[in-house]
Order: C-alpha cells, then sequence, then structure tokens
C-alpha cells in the first residue's frame, strides 16, 4: 500500500468510524428528549433546546472526524 | 492551514462585515423592536388596568343606582299604598255624603210631593164641590133644595174621600 | 387521488431517466477553501467573502426597512417577521442566561444566529452555482501533479457542459459564507473572545479559578473543615482530589479552545459536506433526487444557526456562573 492509498484509507477511516458514537450519541440524546416530551410536553420547548446543546457536543466528535479526514485529504 | 484556507486579512476582512453587521443590527433592529415591545407591553398593561378601574367605577356607580332603584321603588310602594288608603277614604266619604244627599233630597221630594199632593187633594175637592153645585144646578135648575144639595154633595164627597 | 399520484410518480420517474441520460456533466471542482474571485492590491476577494458582504447589506437592508416606522398597534407584514425573531430569541435567550444578563448576552449571538442563517441559505439558492467568472483550473500545489493525471484520464470523455474554455473552469460568484473557514473562524474567536470578556466582568479574576484551581491541593496541608488536624490517610486523599481538581481545571482550560475548533469546523463542516453532497447527488442523478436533499440542507443550514446561538449562549452564561457559587446550592 503506498502513501497516497493509505492516506486515502485514513480520510474515509476517520470520518466513518468518527461518525459512529456521535449517531449513537445523538440517537439517544433523541431519543431521551422526545421520552421526556411526551411525558411532560409542556416543557418542550426547553427540552429541545438543551437536546440541541447535547446533540451540538455530541455532534462536535463527528466534526473532528470530518476535520482530520480533510487534514488528510488537503493538507498533509 | 494554506490548504484549508486561512488567511489573516480574510479573517479580519470578515471580521469587519461582522462588526458593521452587528452595529447595524443593533441600531436598527433590537434597540428599536426592544423599545416597542417594552412599550407596548406597558401600554397593554396600561390599558388593563384603566379597564379595570373603569370596571370597578361601574360596578360601584351599579350598586349605587341599585340601592337607589331599591330606595325609590319602596318608597313609591309606601306612597301609593298610602294615596290608595286616601283614596278609599275619600271615595267612602264621597259616597256617604253623596248618600246622605241623596237620602235629603229623597225626603225633600217625598215631603213636596206629600204637600202637592195635600194641596192638589184639597184644591180638586174645593173644584169639585163647586163644579158639582154648578152641573147640580143647571141639572135641576133651582129647583133642589138647600138640604138635598148638601146631603148631595156632602154624600159624594164622602165617596171621594176614599 | 390515486390514479394522480401514480400519475405524478411516474412523471417524476421520467424526469429522473431523462435527466440521467441527457442531462450528466462534468463532476466540478471541490475545493474546501473558497475560491478567488478578484485580487484587489493583495487582498484576495473570495466569493466567499463577496456572498458575506452580500448577505450583510441584505440584512441591514431588510432591518433597515422593516424597522423604519414601527408601530405599536397592527404592525405590518414585515415588521412582524422581525419582530417575531428579535422577541423569540430574546426570550431564548433569556431562557438560558436568566433575566440579568440577558440584554448584554442576546446581541452578538442574535447577530450571529441572523447572518449563520442567511449565509446558510444564500448557499443553497439553486442555479447561483453555474454563474460566475471563468478561471484558470487553480489546484493547490502539492496536488498539482496528480489533478493533471486525472484530469489527462478524464479529459477525453467528459463532456464539457460548461461555456468556459478549455481547461478553464467556472468559480461561481457566490459561496455560503459558512462553507469558507475564515468566516467561521471569525464567528467562533468573536463568541469565544466574549466568553471570556462576560466572565472577567462577572467574576473579575475569580474566573482564572475556574482553570487553574490549586484550592484542593492547599486544602490537603491545611486543618479540615471542623479545624482537626488530617491524619495521613485523609491528607493523601485530599491531595489526590487536589490533583484531580487541577486537571479537570486544565482540561476546561483547554476546552476553552476546542471550543474555538469545534464552533469553527461543526459549521463549517456541516454545510461544506452538504453542498458537496448536492454536488455529488446532482452529478449522478442531475434532476429530481436532489430535492428532498435540498430541504434537509435547508433544515440543516437553520438547526445550524440555531446551534451555534444557542452554544454561545450556553458558554457565555457558563462564563458568568463561579463555581463555588454553583456548588453552594
Amino acid at each position: 500500500m503506498d502513501a497516497e492509498a493509505a492516506k486515502l484509507l485514513a480520510a474515509a477511516l476517520s470520518i466513518g468510524l468518527g461518525a459512529i458514537g456521535p449517531g449513537i450519541g445523538i440517537g439517544i440524546v433523541a431519543s431521551g428528549a422526545l421520552q421526556s416530551i411526551a411525558r411532560n410536553p409542556d416543557v418542550s420547548g426547553e427540552i429541545t433546546t438543551n437536546m440541541f446543546i447535547g446533540i451540538a457536543f455530541a455532534e462536535a466528535l463527528a466534526i473532528f472526524g470530518l476535520v482530520v479526514s480533510l487534514i488528510l485529504l488537503f493538507v498533509v | 492551514m494554506e490548504a484549508l484556507g486561512f488567511d489573516f486579512k480574510l479573517i479580519f476582512a470578515y471580521f469587519i462585515n461582522f462588526a458593521i453587521l452587528v452595529v447595524a443590527l443593533r441600531a436598527f433592529a433590537y434597540k428599536p423592536i426592544l423599545n416597542l415591545l417594552e412599550e407596548r407591553k406597558k401600554k397593554i398593561a396600561d390599558g388593563l388596568d384603566s379597564a379595570e378601574k373603569v370596571k370597578e367605577q361601574a360596578e360601584r356607580e351599579r350598586a349605587k343606582f341599585q340601592t337607589e332603584l331599591e330606595k325609590a321603588r319602596l318608597s313609591s310602594q309606601e306612597d301609593a299604598s298610602k294615596i290608595a288608603q286616601a283614596t278609599a277614604e275619600m271615595r267612602e266619604q264621597i259616597l256617604t255624603e253623596a248618600r246622605k244627599e241623596a237620602e235629603a233630597i229623597k225626603e225633600r221630594a217625598r215631603a213636596e210631593i206629600e204637600a202637592e199632593r195635600q194641596s192638589a187633594q184639597s184644591d180638586l175637592r174645593r173644584q169639585v164641590a163647586d163644579l158639582t153645585v154648578a152641573l147640580t144646578r143647571k141639572v135641576v135648575g133651582q129647583s133642589i133644595d138647600k138640604k138635598a144639595q148638601h146631603d148631595l154633595v156632602g154624600k159624594f164627597l164622602a165617596e171621594m174621600g176614599e | 387521488m390515486k390514479n394522480k399520484a401514480l400519475i405524478y410518480a411516474a412523471g417524476a420517474l421520467v424526469l429522473l431517466v431523462l435527466g440521467v441520460m441527457f442531462l450528466r456533466f462534468e463532476l466540478p471542482v471541490v475545493s474546501v477553501s473558497a475560491e478567488t474571485l478578484w485580487t484587489v492590491g493583495g487582498f484576495k476577494i473570495t466569493n466567499a467573502y463577496f456572498t458575506s458582504v452580500v448577505v450583510t447589506l441584505l440584512i441591514i437592508i431588510v432591518a433597515f426597512v422593516g424597522t423604519r416606522d414601527l408601530k405599536i398597534k397592527n404592525p405590518s407584514g414585515l415588521q412582524n417577521v422581525l419582530e417575531m425573531i428579535v422577541e423569540g430569541l430574546y426570550n431564548l435567550t433569556e431562557g438560558v442566561s436568566g433575566p440579568k444578563w440577558v440584554a448584554r448576552f442576546f446581541i452578538v449571538p442574535t447577530t450571529i444566529f441572523i447572518y449563520v442563517l442567511m449565509s446558510n441559505w444564500f448557499g443553497l439558492l439553486p442555479g447561483l452555482a453555474g454563474i460566475g467568472l471563468c478561471q484558470e483550473h487553480h489546484v493547490e500545489a502539492a496536488h498539482a501533479e496528480e489533478a493533471h493525471a486525472e484530469e489527462a484520464s478524464h479529459g477525453e470523455t467528459a463532456v464539457s457542459s460548461t461555456t468556459c474554455p478549455q481547461g478553464q473552469v467556472i468559480v461561481p460568484f457566490f459561496r455560503s459564507p459558512s462553507a469558507d473557514l475564515n468566516n467561521t473562524l471569525m464567528l467562533a474567536l468573536v463568541t469565544q473572545v466574549m466568553a471570556q470578556v462576560f466572565g472577567f466582568s462577572a467574576l473579575g479574576g475569580g474566573y482564572l479559578k475556574k482553570f487553574f484551581v490549586f484550592g484542593g491541593v492547599a486544602a490537603a496541608f491545611k486543618p479540615d473543615e471542623h479545624g482537626n488536624k488530617r491524619s495521613v490517610g485523609g491528607m493523601m486523599m485530599q491531595l489526590a482530589m487536589g490533583v484531580i481538581d487541577i486537571f479537570v481545571g486544565l482540561l476546561e482550560f483547554l476546552s476553552e479552545f476546542v471550543k474555538i475548533v469545534a464552533f469553527t469546523f461543526r459549521l463549517f463542516g456541516n454545510i461544506f459536506a452538504g453542498e458537496v453532497m448536492l454536488i455529488v447527488l446532482t452529478f449522478l442523478v442531475p434532476v429530481m433526487l436532489t430535492l428532498p436533499f435540498l430541504g434537509l440542507e435547508v433544515f440543516v443550514g437553520a438547526v445550524q444557526a440555531f446551534v451555534f446561538f444557542i452554544l454561545s449562549i450556553a458558554f457565555y452564561t457558563v462564563a458568568v456562573t463561579s463555581h463555588d457559587h454553583d456548588e453552594a446550592h
């Protein structure tokens, strides 16, 4: 495997594997938020806001994977 | 970094752009709109307050009016009953007076009639007597004597008197 | 009813197939950095920066026109919309940060929200990708050879659908500013610097105590809260807790910088990835298939603007709350 192929593979793996965890995490966050809203629809606005904050934190990890991918593809 | 397109001049240019946007929006959008919302909130609160006040006032007026009305009704009722009583009394009085008067008139009329009858009777008697005498004189001529004449008249009168 | 739906579906399918058959085009050059349109005195005006200026002007004009004569009673259309946006974001800010700070917190994140939302949506306007200048195929120096090799293998088969001369590509005038790292980095820096400013203005020097926590270690060498002398075990325990505190503080200090990176790349990654996805989808199936994804990107653009807004508010709120106070209640 030459360096170029390794780089491409690494870029794909970086975002591919990196998106698994955040994907699961965001699913859990959304599931919890939906359950809370179903139980107590009065505070759905607040829950949604906090859900987005939680999702943003989980998503940041996937974004880091994306950054590594981009750096591998375009910078290294 | 270069390959990702980072360029400090551009970052600074973007920053200036953004700063202008912040200042402009603050001046054109946030301040006037928030002031407006505040003003509107105050106005609505004022409106509600004054509406409350007006409602209270109206309630008070209504209560006052109600009591006055009650009073008026009571007094008018009293008046009416008093008037009715007075009317009844007056009616009674008028009726009695009228009855008395009627009685008096009747009495007087009866007395008059009685007197009339009396006078008419005596008048009639006298006329009848005269007539009879005249008639008799005519029929009998001077033939009948004084005694028979008086007997006749007396008899006639006695018959008539009954 | 059913027949109509079937007809529509069949029509869509026919369009899709026709599109695949006749509307294929070259895959445009996907560039991570914004392309330069003009160079003015050493300053490169990129298309993303150009779009940013346009978006800024548009927002300012709309705000200016919409608030020219504000009415308390019976507001008209535009005023209603502006009021709704400003009031909604203000209330949201108040809900997160509390009434004390809302007036100061609200301005920059709200501007970011409006600016980012408009940027994201501006980049999605269909058709704008085709309007631009013809430029030499510009590739990063390091990749020039590969690109050439790629072009050689591609060049003969692909039919150029652009009106540009051979060897040139269209550089569109408009590119979403959110798909330019300079812009997102600027927004992230502004947000984080503001957070530090708010933190210092609220807590003074105490703000630094959040990151450099030596209280726990120091406490190990002092008597405990009841005034008793600590045993060796207790001292070790307290020392361990203090060291953990130091590390947590340092982690938080580090996370202040990580936040910048996260802000920068979250927005950039979402918007740029969305645009690349749309381009690739259009390349594969030119007609119909991109529509649902366009809708998805509209949603993603709104969500990312909202996330940027709500995260900055949340970070500001965290910055102005002191740790000691937090633990006290």
